[in-house]
């Protein structure tokens, strides 16, 4: 049995004006992992070297613990992909996309493509461009739970979803790991959507990587401090990430190392939107 | 090869939409039938529509982000490019196929018996045609996407199609290229080759363009 469904070793892709660095990280089978960043921090880039869509500078990634490269094919006979945005031919129709995504896969079930449809609503007959964005993004995932994806890649899936149907998007990725079998890599930047599902977390800031780890290890790791402004101390300044400074006080994110040496100060729970704002605004 | 035809067929579904295009070529047909045009000058035409026609498979492949789709499907970037090619070459030769068919019944119909060595050579021609601005079109697509290459395929498409039909507007040199087509036959195998190897060029630029991209 194989421990990890994704790993990354030591990752990283130059492009001329922007440099994935070093990105190590390991998604273990039965959970899912979202993968977080400000926008242009590389989760996107991360994503498409994982499916060999982009050719890797340095590094080694494996899925299902074989290279991401040599076993290209096997690998993605097992792998779901849902991007932000449909991939599909907009003038084809529900069923016609059926019939043109099937052919790749040999373990192609249509009765679950069928009750996937059925579940979300989907006209067999409807045309692509005549889908809401949401119904889009869930006939994606209706042809990658019909080939019985072992993992699920999504990039930015709920991004422009209304929030009803964003929940019910994180519903069907709850039931999607019940079995414990599979796994869900979720890049995103609606950070309160993996609060509810993700049981780890990846930070990506400007290429780096930040953090990887539980959820939980992560939110322990940061605290959010605020204060009057004559508390703000040169030093605690230096601390502080993504610092926002009022006429009546101050407010920022430091670490939960650091916080020990400011116990009189304001000291809250960090959210996970608290971490990733203050890690991209930097400043520390 | 099995990835390289399920991507060809990939193709067809892609451009399902865009075969009703083809009617315009039965009607392209049905003039030279009815006019007595030469079937050399049909095989040309047929060779520059197909090439204009199954470009739209790159302009869809960008405007639908196909790429996205491709990098997503259990197949490798080689079976993409040549499943590619594939779908090209079935989609020229069942349009010449149909286009001589038409042809036929409409000579059939005037008492104008169809020469098979003429079909053959205006095969041979259109085919090496075909192959000369699919082979320029291709590597370029694959390189800069639709978009950015239209312009460079213009460019290659008018200059192929001027000097093809040079020899039908400049009698100077219709008469100069006689003696090679002396033997038709000999002429339309040499044609074969040349657009297979056109073909097999332009595939391995289209790899090492494609890859490139990524």
């Amino acid at each position: 049995m194989i421990d990890n469904l994704l790993e990354l070793n030591g990752v990283s892709k130059h492009f001329a004006d922007f440099k994935l660095n070093n990105i190590s990280f390991s998604l273990p089978q039965g959970y899912i992992m979202g993968l977080v960043g400000a926008n242009g921090a590389g989760k996107t880039t991360t994503i498409q070297l994982i499916l060999n869509m982009l050719k890797k500078d340095a590094g080694d990634i494996s899925v299902f613990g074989r290279d991401n490269i040599k076993d290209e094919n096997i690998i993605k006979q097992n792998v779901g992909v849902v991007f932000d945005s449909i991939f599909y031919v907009d003038s084809w129709t529900v069923k016609d996309t059926e019939k043109a995504v099937s052919i790749f896969y040999d373990d192609w079930n249509h009765d679950i493509f069928n009750n996937m449809t059925k579940r979300f609503h989907l006209p067999p007959g409807k045309k692509v461009r005549e889908l809401s964005r949401g119904m889009q993004m869930k006939l994606m995932l209706a042809c990658a739970f019909s080939h019985n994806a072992k993992l699920l890649i999504l990039d930015e899936p709920t991004s422009g979803l209304d929030p009803v149907t964003r929940d019910e998007f994180l519903e069907i990725l709850q039931d999607y790991i019940k079995d414990g079998k599979r796994s869900v890599l979720f890049s995103t930047h609606i950070t309160t959507d993996l609060e509810r599902v993700a049981d780890y977390i990846t930070l990506i800031n400007r290429g780096e990587l930040i953090f990887t780890g539980s959820m939980e290890d992560l939110l322990a790791n940061y605290r959010l401090i605020k204060g009057k402004p004559e508390d703000l101390t040169q030093e605690l300044e230096r601390s502080i990430m993504g610092l926002r400074k009022t006429d009546i006080g101050f407010e920022g994110l430091i670490t939960a190392k650091e916080s020990a040496m400011y116990k009189n100060y304001v000291l809250d729970n960090a959210t996970l939107d608290h971490i990733v704002i203050g890690v991209s605004k930097g400043g520390k | 090869m099995t990835g390289s035809l399920k991507m060809a067929k990939l193709d067809f579904f892609t451009m399902k939409t865009q075969f009703f295009g083809y009617l315009s070529l039965a009607a392209l047909v049905l003039i030279f039938g009815y006019t007595d045009s030469s079937i050399t000058l049909l095989g040309i035409n047929v060779a520059w529509y197909t090439a204009l026609m199954s470009s739209n498979i790159f302009a869809i492949q960008e405007k639908d982000n196909l790429d996205r789709l491709y990098g997503s499907l259990s197949i490798s970037l080689k079976n993409i490019i040549f499943g590619r090619y594939i779908f090209m070459v079935l989609n020229y030769i069942l349009s010449f196929l149909g286009a001589i068919i038409l042809y036929s019944v409409l000579t059939l119909f005037q008492n104008r018996p169809l020469d098979l060595v003429n079909t053959l050579f205006a095969f041979g021609t259109s085919f090496v045609i075909f192959s000369a601005i699919t082979g320029v079109e291709m590597p370029l697509f694959f390189k800069m996407g639709y978009t950015k290459a239209k312009v460079w395929f213009l460019l290659v498409f008018v200059v192929i199609l001027a000097l093809a039909l040079s020899p039908f507007f400049i009698p100077a040199l219709s008469e100069a290229i006689q003696p090679m087509l002396a033997n038709k036959s000999i002429c339309v195998v040499i044609a074969v080759l040349a657009s297979c190897v056109i073909q097999y060029i332009s595939y391995r630029a289209s790899i090492l363009a494609y890859r490139k991209r990524v």
